[in-house]
């Protein structure tokens, strides 16, 4: 069938929509609330299209579905028009200041580098998503550079005390993806709209924290947002848009697409690739947040470290493979095991086998998993999953384990397909999960077997005489299973075997041999697809198919001497053991008792294969260089085999010429030996039952829950553990200083904070300015005092929510106290009598300058106010001043009250239109460093003295530091002078605002830093208490 | 414990043992780590050090020490196995012997003259090791050590500033029966031994006990009062306080004056230690002000302050870390333990050569340092052979932070409140030699008098001052 678009004549098949076939063939339909995967929405409207020759000519792209020989007319004037006013209406509730603001190009190409970390965003400059915008993409398509209607804000709470991501609702532009992402496409339905007409707001059930509703945080509506509205806490303050790699997540056996940012060589964030076959831009929690804090954990091995007088002392490699080459020919060879972790490459697990063989000739080259895992078929794609029509999962918690297969599942589920859950033992299941099954079944073991016979088993009752299995009509009707094995009998189904519960490697291997073999001889179509717990547990297994369980107990009674492992090994006695040679990415109780201890890279830090449960094998790139000192596992074993001097057979240079050897030596799953006879009728009490340990990933050994606090906190969370630590919640001492009487949010972002402090009080001037720690563990802080009562004692200050500093002074209630306030600190103004002054104050200026209002109006100076912000809801204090000072004049960048900024900049504007009628002696201007460089400049061209206030990063502010360093240009020579001791006042027309500029975002990456590690308020609060018990 | 082995052996039958080195942690193992290099000695080990003492009738080490501690008495007392009192004894002449054990140069000091060391023989005896180890013993009894006062006087004095010489001139003043206020700018007392010194030199711990010992003992303490703003001393004597002590040390960051030293990656050695110490930006995120990290490091200068920067450097992850001074090793002024300690860890040290510019980028972020070969020339008036700059010898180093450890002049924040307060052309305050000032009733000691030095001298000095201010007060 063929549709026209554009004057094109292009094919589509029945049910596609206008907006399907135009993307298909590159043709722009600019849209905000269409997603593709996800059922038609048609809530922006933005993809209004003409369709000729019709009753209705203007209808949605994205939900019209296309029909034979209809003509399309995707941009024409009446259709831009239309959008314009379209998107007019869904900005004016969306901050957009800077999009229309006048001053913009220049405001861009200043900040470029940074972000201005505030915590409600008001534009461009501040918002999380500044690069990747898709509101500011079609903004720029339909060119607007004004808004017709009155911007309203809607002063929703920020919310940002659940953990990995923040959400701000005022950016909200209801286009409901995350909604439906969550919904369709997740199965979770976290989230949805509340309220109606104008209130309406996405919210979770109820109102709630999203980690107390049963959001499972897998940022699928974080990466579908089009605005800043959900905002990542990895990479909220930092430009990311470039250093991307595009390579796979290894921590489960599913092996997602990811790409990951990286700054300064620093893995800051991974997403889900949009175009990869396997999760198709979906992750999981562990995926999509956990990654850079795993890998980037303070608790990574750095250095290679040889035991000496009983400390691990650290050395450098060549010293570190000396040692263990010197070691390790005190043995014989079968006195020697090499032991590879299920989470190796297969580059390296090759090698490892390589090594054992070629090197050190031992005969016990093992894997550190008790089973060998042959249950995959070839080419088992989990893209077939939503296309059977019965699932059974077998011994699998996929929840925990492989998350991302949830989607799968649901989609079989809408499709109709039935499922049945079959663990053994008594394992409970997350909720998110028992809400997809039609059959959940905790058996014992004994029934276990005899179901699946009797399911698997029915239509080839001679190979189960052969077997000497016979179908136990008894435990289907016990169980009620007689559907399911009736609708098995003719249908396509899959089987999804896991060891989640960890059972006897000999019953695992049989059940493998007897579910493949009843599988594949029977007559309908069975998928068999393995789910282990282990990331690479398929792809080692190619090469060492060994298991630990063969030489646990030569270690235990010391036939075996030294070992060389990659894994850690825990359930192992090796106190017989000689020598004990650990490869470990993370410090560990391991391996603190080892001799040797190696550091290796994570996976992000390293190339190579892994095979994944589908049997593919996916290709792994390296996205930020290793940590530290280490190495990946691959090059360790080259170099260790180099010392051993076999450097032609190790004469690699990078993983791809180990991967083309290796791929000649993999082991084929040859058919597979069914001997069923030693199966042992197990009872559940006589099985070594140890699930209830795992609770999230483990990569070699390592929980992630460990090292990242976020996601202890949900797994506490959601195990009801998170009462007792809100209960264990820090106690401030009672202190008798710095009580916080009042503190509000006047205008997003400003606070005004008044603090108890009565010697400060008394010695407060016009001018002066004080530090303040929030807690013992804080930044020090200025912030200039805006105003003083000395008979209450209080002081009161005006801040900007700015950083993570200003965010935790934010968030101080009324009654608490603050760690430490020092002042009053640099020098006061002076103010001459009898002068016309001009003051101008942006941000935080518009409360800093307050006292100076009243000391200059006090000796009967005439005062001049500028008041400029982003929009009117910017703007506080007005009422004060205007009583207080001659005249105020305002100037907003959207022209939203007073005048409307022209291209030099707000306060520029502000200036020429006061001097126009003014004769101004002197000029004093408070605000961001941009603000009050434009404003020198101004005034200089107007020869109006002009002085200003700064607010550089300190720590002491009493000159003992010098980070508050500035350049001040006197008579041709440049002075360094100390902001703190000197100032805060200089000569504006004398500052190297440049320099001044980039000192000030010195430590603007550090800063996010400390926001993904201590964003979540109260999840603080937990750890503190835990690291003291 | 052992048996006592000085009952026995008379002075002349003495065999005199080796010097016990101190145990350390491991050059490349501590290079990583805050923890303290110095691990102490073992029970065992102090005593048998402390047997090697002559106990000399007119001790030498004693007249060595500027304040004076009876060490042959202390360490009589080690050998008897009565460790804490060894401490008490310290603490009659010396309030904080854990830290003094610690940071005190007393190889030009009491075991620069110890008669065991005069002879080419032996080593002097460990003192300062001993008195670490008495003093941790003590410690380790979580027990404060509550002195004897004399009755009160009615008398009040405050402190400006909790540094080495503030905390010694509270803690003998607190004995004679005084009030004694101190007042501190910081949130946390103890000065320069809590910004200045690193933890694996000085752990903070050690300060906090000593500062909780003085609080037991009644002294008050004035956190986050800046002296000269928050109040003035004419503010402190109209609350009645009969005499002031100035011990605000040497606060104020030489810069070299040469191009491109406010780029970002420049930094002062204050500034440098102060975030990594005081503010434990080392355990950063979990305190939150951020660390200065490079990769490249350049240290300028040689004193204790360079080397405890390059060392703090060492562990915050830098790749190379290089002290350019512009003299030679023979002059460097730092302890020689520290120079050690530095060369161990891994410390490269440029020496004769000097920056005379810095390099940016763009950004204004440091690139590299140039710098010149220098070689000696004539004593200058300080004694020390003069830097003379060999022509066209320029050469770049790569770095990305650059900590300017030259030294400190006196902060003006206090003193320019004082018109009246004599000072000298560098701003120092004016004493005689028992620290008052042209002013009645204000004493001064420390730094803020003799220009930066060590913290022994500071407290020696402060003794000094905390005896003429009691007889001043008796009066």
């Amino acid at each position: 069938m063929k549709i026209i678009i554009d004057q094109h004549e292009l094919e589509f098949t029945e049910g596609e929509t206008i907006l399907q076939i135009a993307k298909r063939n590159e043709i722009y339909i600019p849209t905000l609330c269409n997603l593709e995967d996800l059922t038609p929405y048609g809530g922006c409207r933005l993809c209004i299209v003409r369709i000729l020759n019709d009753r209705k000519p203007f209808q949605t792209a994205c939900s019209t579905p296309a029909i034979k020989d209809m003509e399309v007319i995707t941009k024409d004037e009446e259709l831009q028009e239309m959008r314009r006013e379209v998107l007019q209406l869904i900005l004016s509730e969306h901050p957009s200041g800077c999009l229309v603001c006048a001053h913009h190009s220049i405001c861009e190409e200043l900040l470029k580098e940074d972000r201005q970390k505030s915590g409600r965003v008001f534009g461009c400059f501040s918002c999380p998503k500044k690069d990747i915008c898709e509101l500011r993409e079609i903004v720029e398509y339909l060119g607007i550079n004004k808004i017709d209607y009155e911007f309203e804000y809607k002063n929703y709470p920020l919310e940002r005390e659940d953990p990995f991501f923040d959400r701000d609702y005022n950016l909200c532009i209801l286009c409901g993806r995350c909604i439906r992402v969550c919904n369709e496409m997740r199965g979770i339905g976290a989230i949805n709209f509340m309220y109606r007409g104008h209130d309406t707001k996405i919210s979770t059930g109820g109102n709630v924290l999203h980690i107390d509703s049963n959001c499972l945080f897998c940022g699928a509506c974080v990466d579908t947002c089009p605005t800043g509205a959900l905002s990542s806490k990895n990479t909220k303050w930092v430009k990311t848009k470039n250093n991307k790699t595009t390579s796979i997540c290894t921590f489960c056996s599913v092996d997602c697409g990811f790409d990951y940012y990286t700054l300064e060589e620093k893995l800051m964030e991974s997403i889900p690739s949009k175009g990869d076959l396997v999760n198709k831009g979906q992750a999981c929690v562990i995926g999509r947040f956990c990654t850079p804090h795993f890998v980037n954990s303070k608790s990574r091995l750095k250095y290679p470290m040889i035991r000496k007088d009983d400390i691990l002392i650290p050395c450098k490699w060549d010293e570190a493979y000396e040692t263990i080459r010197n070691k390790l020919s005190l043995y014989n060879s079968d006195e020697i095991a090499l032991i590879a972790s299920p989470d190796l490459t297969n580059e390296s697990a090759y090698l490892l086998k390589k090594f054992g063989n070629e090197v050190l000739s031992t005969p016990h080259i093992v894997q550190a998993t008790n089973f060998i895992p042959f249950f995959t078929d070839k080419d088992q794609s989990f893209n077939d999953i939503p296309h059977t029509q019965w699932i059974l999962l077998l011994n699998t918690n996929i929840q925990i384990t492989h998350p991302i297969l949830l989607i799968r599942l649901k989609q079989a589920r809408d499709n109709g397909a039935k499922i049945l859950s079959l663990n053994i033992g008594n394992v409970e299941l997350p909720y998110e999960t028992r809400n997809l099954f039609d059959i959940e079944l905790n058996v014992p073991v004994q029934d276990a077997t005899s179901i699946l016979v009797a399911m698997l088993g029915t239509q080839n009752k001679l190979l189960l005489r052969d077997l000497g299995l016979k179908i136990d009509e008894k435990v289907l009707e016990r169980y009620n299973l007689a559907d399911f094995v009736e609708m098995r009998r003719y249908q396509r189904g899959t089987i999804l075997m896991g060891n989640y519960v960890n059972l006897p490697p000999l019953y695992m291997n049989n059940l493998q041999k007897l579910i493949m073999r009843l599988a594949r001889e029977g007559e309908s179509q069975i998928s068999c697809i393995g789910l282990w717990n282990h990331g690479n547990l398929n792809g080692v297994s190619k090469f060492i198919p060994q298991t630990l369980d063969k030489i646990t107990e030569k270690i235990a009674s010391g036939d075996i001497k030294a070992i060389f492992t990659t894994e850690r090994l825990s359930n192992i006695n090796t106190q017989k053991t000689e020598l004990l040679i650990v490869q470990d990415m993370f410090e560990s109780k391991f391996s603190k008792n080892a001799d040797i201890v190696l550091p290796v890279a994570s996976p992000t830090e390293q190339s190579g294969h892994v095979t994944n449960a589908e049997m593919q094998n996916r290709r792994l790139i390296e996205v930020a260089p290793p940590i530290g000192h280490s190495k990946p596992d691959w090059l360790v074993l080259t170099e260790l085999a180099r010392v051993f001097q076999l450097t032609d057979r190790f004469k690699y240079i990078n993983s791809e010429e180990i991967y083309e050897e290796s791929l000649d030596l993999q082991m084929e799953s040859t058919d597979i030996d069914l001997d069923f006879k030693d199966i042992k009728k197990l009872t559940l009490e006589e099985l070594p039952l140890n699930h209830f340990t795992l609770r999230d990933f483990t990569y070699r050994g390592q929980s992630f829950s460990h090292l990242v606090p976020n996601l202890q906190f949900l797994i506490n969370q959601r195990e009801g553990k998170l009462e007792e630590a809100k209960f264990n919640q820090v106690e401030k001492t009672e202190a008798t200083e710095f009580k916080v009487v009042h503190i509000e949010e006047k205008v997003p972002n400003m606070f005004k904070l008044v603090v108890h402090a009565p010697l400060l009080a008394n010695k407060s001037r016009p001018g002066n300015f004080a530090i303040i720690m929030t807690e013992e563990t804080s930044e020090r802080v200025p912030i200039t005092l805006s105003d003083w009562d000395s008979e209450k004692g209080t002081v009161t200050f005006f801040f900007q929510e700015r950083g993570f500093s200003t965010k935790e002074l934010s968030e101080v209630k009324s009654g608490d106290y603050l760690h430490s306030v020092v002042g009053p600190l640099g020098n006061p103004i002076e103010i001459e009598k009898n002068k016309t002054l001009l003051l101008g104050g942006g941000c935080y200026g518009m409360g800093a300058l307050y006292p100076v209002a009243k000391a200059a109006k006090e000796i009967g100076n005439k005062v001049i106010m500028i008041m400029e912000g982003k929009s009117k809801d910017l703007l506080y204090l007005q009422k004060e001043y205007e009583q207080l000072v001659d005249k105020v004049v305002y100037i907003t960048s959207d022209g939203s009250y007073g005048h409307k900024g022209s291209e030099h900049g707000k306060i520029a504007t502000g200036i020429e239109v006061v001097a126009q009628t003014e004769n101004v002696d002197v000029a004093y201007f408070v605000g961001c460093e941009m603000m009050m460089m434009e404003a020198s400049q101004m005034t200089e061209k107007l020869g109006i003295p002009t002085f200003v206030s700064l607010n550089t990063i300190m720590l002491d502010g009493t000159g003992m530091c010098g980070a508050c360093r500035l350049t001040i240009n006197e008579n041709g020579h440049r002075i360094t002078k100390f902001a703190c001791v000197d100032g805060p006042v200089f000569d504006g027309h004398k500052i190297d605002w440049d320099e001044l500029m980039k000192r000030g975002v010195q430590f603007s990456h550090k800063e996010v830093e400390v926001y993904r590690a201590n964003a979540c308020r109260a999840l603080t609060k937990f750890n503190l208490k835990q690291e003291e018990s | 414990m052992t048996e006592p082995q000085s009952k026995k052996t008379t002075r002349k039958k003495k065999v005199i043992l080796p010097r016990h080195k101190i145990p350390e942690q491991d050059p490349f193992l501590r290079s990583k780590n805050f923890d303290e290099v110095n691990l102490g000695y073992a029970p065992e080990m102090a005593q048998a050090e402390a047997s090697r003492c002559l106990q000399c009738p007119k001790p030498a080490c004693r007249e060595g020490c500027p304040v004076n501690v009876d060490i042959p008495g202390f360490i009589k007392l080690i050998i008897e196995g009565n460790f804490i009192e060894a401490s008490h004894h310290i603490k009659e002449t010396n309030a904080l012997p854990a830290i003094c054990g610690r940071v005190c140069p007393q190889e030009t000091q009491c075991e620069g003259v110890c008669v065991l060391g005069k002879s080419s023989k032996y080593k002097p005896v460990a003192i300062g090791n001993l008195e670490r180890f008495v003093a941790d013993a003590e410690r380790a009894t979580k027990a404060c050590y509550i002195c004897e006062k004399d009755p009160p006087t009615g008398k009040k004095v405050a402190i400006i500033g909790s540094g080495p010489a503030g905390l010694t001139v509270a803690g003998d003043l607190i004995k004679k029966g005084h009030e004694v206020h101190i007042f501190e700018a910081f949130h946390k007392g103890g000065g320069v031994l809590v910004y200045g010194i690193p933890e694996f030199r000085l752990p903070k711990e050690i300060v906090n006990w000593e500062i909780q010992e003085l609080l037991e003992n009644g002294v008050e303490m004035h956190y986050n009062t800046v002296v000269g703003k928050l109040l003035t001393v004419e503010d402190l004597k109209k609350q009645n306080f009969d005499a002031i002590f100035i011990g605000i040390g040497a606060g104020l960051p030489l810069f070299m004056g040469i191009p491109g030293e406010n780029l970002k990656g420049v930094v002062s050695a204050n500034e440098y230690l102060t975030r990594s110490n005081l503010m434990k930006s080392y355990d950063f995120p979990n305190y939150k002000t951020p660390p200065l990290q490079g990769k490249k490091v350049v240290v300028v200068g040689g004193g204790n302050v360079a080397m405890d920067s390059a060392r703090t450097a060492l562990r915050l992850e830098s790749e190379t870390v290089t002290i350019v001074y512009r003299r030679a090793m023979e002059q460097l002024p730092a302890r020689v333990e520290e120079v050690h300690h530095a060369q161990e860890e891994g410390v490269i040290f440029n020496l004769l050569t000097n920056p005379v510019r810095f390099i940016g980028d763009a950004t204004g972020r440091l690139q590299e340092v140039e710098v010149l070969k220098m070689k000696l020339g004539e004593p200058d008036s300080s004694g020390r052979a003069r830097p003379i700059p060999i022509e066209g010898s320029e050469f770049q180093i790569p770095c990305d932070l650059a900590i300017i450890a030259i030294g400190n002049n006196s902060n003006p924040l206090l003193t320019s409140t004082m018109p009246d307060l004599k000072l000298n052309k560098w701003g120092n305050i004016i004493t005689d030699e028992n620290g008052a000032t042209n002013l009645p009733g204000i004493y001064a000691g420390g730094d803020i008098v003799t220009g930066a030095a060590t913290v022994i001298s500071a407290m020696g000095e402060a003794r000094r001052a905390a005896k003429a201010i009691h007889e001043f007060l008796r009066k």
